[in-house]
């Protein structure tokens, strides 16, 4: 036996013996936890946690408010449905202190704990039911679930929306398509990573460009529709940046996915970074759709 | 400084068209101009307005009251002056002359708004 063999043999007490050859061949990246069973594309975990929050700052900033339907004072009731974090129900809450804001997602893990106290936070899936009665909220929202509703689902998420918003009460859909405009070669490659991840999901995202059509098919009236255009990047000011910021998020976020389905981490990483520098040179910009209405 | 609401005397009509006038206002804020806090300032003065005149108990009443603070018809002379500009930009049409006339009288309306002070909080 050599000396070198001797000597790496030899090693402090507490320290674990020749860890280097003990690393497994494991993953490239840390792993993200994603839900299973549920169509729903993104993950759920503390950075998750924190690229929604951002992404609610950043949504109103953009919007100029939480909310865009023309609400009459007094509602009583607000129900927010894929709520994840529960952050636009806990800004609800503090807006209409006389109100009870109540939130639902398929998963509380990434559920606040500091919420005001007329604001709570439960279980609850849109495509399976909310766990309501009909008639019980004055306004019914839901917001940015393109990635977690397939096309052919919307009549029915809609409906569920629709009965448990009373007669009279407001409903408010706010989505994207999750695509950008004007993107450059770059964001274009990364686009079709994406889609080909949504088309194995059936999240194509077709359907959020006709919520105006979906509330009327359910009788919802006084229905306006918004397509709002967003500047993505520093071209953008502030809410630019934010929102480049949000959507580079949500890119990593699905590079395992992407990883998975072959593509190379390292091309995906240069895409990634490439796309970036795009956005300012093309004046990339994405579509936020809104539509609200009553129920008639 | 004794705070007051403001008073608005308005037949359905003229609801009807201000709260048109507030939805073509925050469209156009949303298509066209930056986000920034006055902005966003006006977009929800015209939400909370129009949200008032959405829930007035009888929309085809003549004699319709909708209250506001001062900040509101601040905020309503603007998006009022800002959706006549635009107008005024427009070509020619029996549809532009329409439109501005009722824009006017929203303004008259808006300008002629009584004063009324706030009901005196309860005795404890």
């Amino acid at each position: 036996m050599g000396l070198l063999s001797r000597l790496l043999r030899r090693t402090p007490k507490g320290f674990p013996q020749q860890p280097w050859v003990r690393i497994p061949p494991g993953p490239v990246f840390p792993q993200r936890r994603f839900l299973e069973e549920s169509a729903y594309l993104l993950p759920k975990d503390a950075e998750e946690e924190n690229r929604l929050n951002f992404q609610h700052y950043a949504f109103n900033l953009t919007l100029g408010n939480h909310y865009l339907a023309p609400l009459p004072p007094g509602v009583r009731v607000i129900v927010d449905s894929g709520t994840g974090t529960g952050i636009w129900c806990a800004e609800m809450a503090r807006a209409f202190p006389q109100s009870l804001v109540l939130g639902f997602d398929i998963d509380p893990a990434l559920f606040g704990t500091r919420l005001p106290d007329n604001c709570l936070l439960r279980a609850g899936n849109i495509l399976t039911g909310l766990p309501l009665p009909e008639q019980f909220a004055d306004f019914t929202h839901q917001r940015l679930l393109v990635l977690a509703i397939p096309d052919e689902r919307w009549p029915d998420v809609v409906r569920e929306l629709v009965r448990v918003t009373r007669v009279g009460g407001w409903l408010e859909l706010v989505e994207t398509d999750a695509r950008l405009q004007a993107g450059g070669p770059a964001t274009e490659q990364m686009m079709t990573w994406l889609d080909e991840l949504r088309a194995a999901r059936g999240l194509r995202g077709e359907a959020v460009l006709h919520l105006g059509e979906l509330l009327r098919q359910e009788g919802v009236s006084e229905i306006e529709t918004q397509a709002i255009p967003l500047k993505v990047g520093a071209w953008g000011g502030r809410a630019g940046q934010m929102m480049a910021q949000d959507i580079l998020a949500a890119a990593q976020s699905l590079k395992e996915p992407c990883c998975a389905r072959g593509i190379d981490p390292q091309t995906f990483e240069n895409c990634a970074q490439a796309m970036a520098g795009e956005w300012q040179q093309m004046q990339a910009f994405c579509t936020v759709y809104v539509a609200y209405g009553r129920r008639a | 400084m004794i705070p007051t609401t403001l008073t608005l005397h308005l037949n359905a009509s003229q609801a009807a068209q201000l709260a048109g006038a507030c939805a073509a206002y925050r469209a156009f804020a949303w298509q066209q101009l930056p986000p920034s806090p006055e902005r966003n300032q006006l977009l929800k003065a015209a939400q909370a307005v129009q949200g008032r005149i959405s829930a007035l108990p009888a929309r085809n009443s003549d004699a319709l009251r909708l209250t506001m603070s001062e900040e509101e018809r601040q905020a309503l002379r603007q998006i009022i002056r800002a959706l006549m500009y635009l107008q005024g930009a427009a070509a020619p049409c029996e549809e532009r002359i329409h439109t501005l006339g009722n824009l006017a009288g929203l303004r008259m309306l808006i300008e002629r708004a009584g004063r009324s002070p706030s009901p005196p909080l309860p005795v404890l």
